[in-house]
């Protein structure tokens, strides 16, 4: 239920306040950053208005290079007024972070935040859009000071915030970038004020907190297993690049291919001596000698062996013993050498890469 | 039965989706459960990891090889429809893992090539 609640907090809050820095506190005073901001975004919307609205108005027949020219500048327009407030909300956030390392303790900043939540009651100012956008609603905070999270803010270090609030305005700064190249029929003004608004509010506090209480709720979640003690880098698996795994999916896909062939009276006697040919060329080989030994020592049971069923391993075990006493082996029991042979190349890219080689070669 | 093998958690999403697929196609056996650990070598270093557990199979035709892998945040109700009209099944429930060293939930979907 509190986690319920914090997440409503800073839902609200994060959608709906400035930044809570020093600043941000005197929103009625008409010389503050956010009227700032707004002010100029209000001149550009009336501009770009203008245009979009002559854009609208022009008569059939309009020459299409007449239009792209009436688009572009409403384009130009949108775009300077992103790189404008773009500027502006950085240099704001750099006060910020500034403020945040020189002078005061993430704890000051705490209570400045819970201080704006007590005693503002700044409201939507009504009227143009640019008007709402850095609207606040700061008393949401109110129930933020009398809720238990509060210790959940004092336990993240300065640092800490200050990467996640870089690390969010890098997400929100890309989105943007990708956006810019749209025309205005694809990306209104209206999405670009939304997005510097997003912009804004991802080098706020609340919203670091927000992203950070969801990463650590999955972090608890890992943290509560405990350490998994490990002895070497061996115990970790390496990660294919593309070209290794797609040598693996081929392979697999060749031998899946043998598996359905095998159960088709048709077909099942090529496979099986496609089989056989196959795995006879791979154990002759030298590079495949320790594999075979491993596999053999495994099937016997004289080396534990958690990675096959039960059925598999009793496969292997008569096909082994089959070859000892050269008795024919079927092909199913082939497949089970050959899929035993890759398994055993686990991490080993270079002996795939053998393998199937070998098996495009017959 | 069951066999585990970990990965290291700095890996991207696409990494670790191909490694897992890889897996399972070298080992014939169907991805069970991947969870992050933190971990700690025996000289001290400490690492994050994902820890995948497979189950073997006796025939390829039973290997869920195809798999995608999914931030549950990305999840949309869009993709949920997609990954449903490609035939692919959801492996387990939400997973906590490594995604480049940061904890996230997972969502994984897998069918048979």
């Amino acid at each position: 239920m509190k986690k319920i609640q914090f997440y409503l907090l800073l839902c609200v809050v994060a959608f709906s306040t400035g930044c809570p820095n020093q600043p941000s506190k005197s929103f009625k005073n008409k010389d503050t950053f956010v009227s700032n901001v707004n002010e100029y975004l209000t001149q550009q919307q009336i501009s770009y208005n203008q245009v979009v609205l002559s854009l609208d108005t022009l008569p059939p027949g309009t020459p299409q290079e007449v239009v792209d020219a009436v688009d572009r500048r409403a384009q130009r327009i949108r775009n300077d007024a992103i790189e404008d407030a773009i500027a502006v909300v950085d240099s704001n956030y750099n006060d910020f972070i500034t403020k945040i390392n020189t002078r005061r303790s993430t704890t000051d900043f705490l209570a400045d935040v819970i201080d704006l939540g007590t005693s503002a009651t700044t409201g939507i100012v009504k009227g143009e859009r640019p008007n709402q956008i850095l609207g606040i609603a700061l008393t949401a905070f109110r129930g933020g000071r009398r809720s238990a999270e509060i210790n959940f803010y004092k336990e993240q270090t300065t640092p800490i915030l200050i990467t996640k609030m870089d690390s969010n305005r890098s997400k929100v700064y890309g989105e943007i970038l990708q956006k810019k190249d749209k025309s205005v029929r694809d990306y209104s003004m209206k999405e670009a004020i939304r997005d510097m608004v997003a912009y804004y509010n991802a080098g706020t506090l609340i919203r670091a907190f927000s992203e950070l209480n969801k990463q650590t709720s999955v972090e608890a979640e890992i943290a509560r297993l405990g350490v998994l003690r490990l002895q070497g880098l061996n115990d970790i698996s390496r990660i294919p690049t593309v070209e290794e795994a797609q040598v693996v999916t081929d392979l697999a896909a060749a031998l899946s291919a043998l598996e359905s062939d095998l159960k088709v009276s048709g077909k099942r006697d090529v496979a099986a001596a496609k089989l056989k040919t196959f795995y006879d060329t791979v154990s002759a080989k030298t590079e495949f000698a320790a594999i075979i030994k491993t596999l053999r020592d495994k099937a016997s049971g004289a080396t534990p062996d958690d990675t096959r069923t039960p059925a598999t391993k009793a496969r292997l075990k008569a096909a082994f013993d089959k070859l000892d006493n050269n008795q024919p082996l079927t092909g199913e029991e082939y497949l089970a050498l050959i899929n035993g042979v890759l398994s055993e190349t686990e991490g080993n890219a270079d002996l795939q890469k053998l393998l199937l080689d070998t098996f495009n070669a017959m | 039965m069951a066999f585990s093998r970990n990965f290291d958690g700095k890996a991207t999403l696409d990494e670790l989706e191909r490694a897992l697929e890889t897996m399972q196609r070298v080992k014939v056996a169907n991805l069970l459960t991947i969870q992050g650990r933190n971990a700690e070598f025996d000289d001290g270093t400490q690492m994050k990891v994902n820890v995948a557990q497979f189950d073997p199979k006796d025939s390829r035709s039973e290997v869920h090889d195809d798999l995608k892998l999914v931030k549950k945040a990305d999840a949309t109700p869009a993709f949920m429809s997609q990954m449903a009209a490609q035939g692919r099944a959801p492996v387990g429930g939400d997973m906590n893992v490594f995604i480049e060293n940061e904890a996230e939930t997972i969502l994984v979907f897998g069918k048979t090539t």
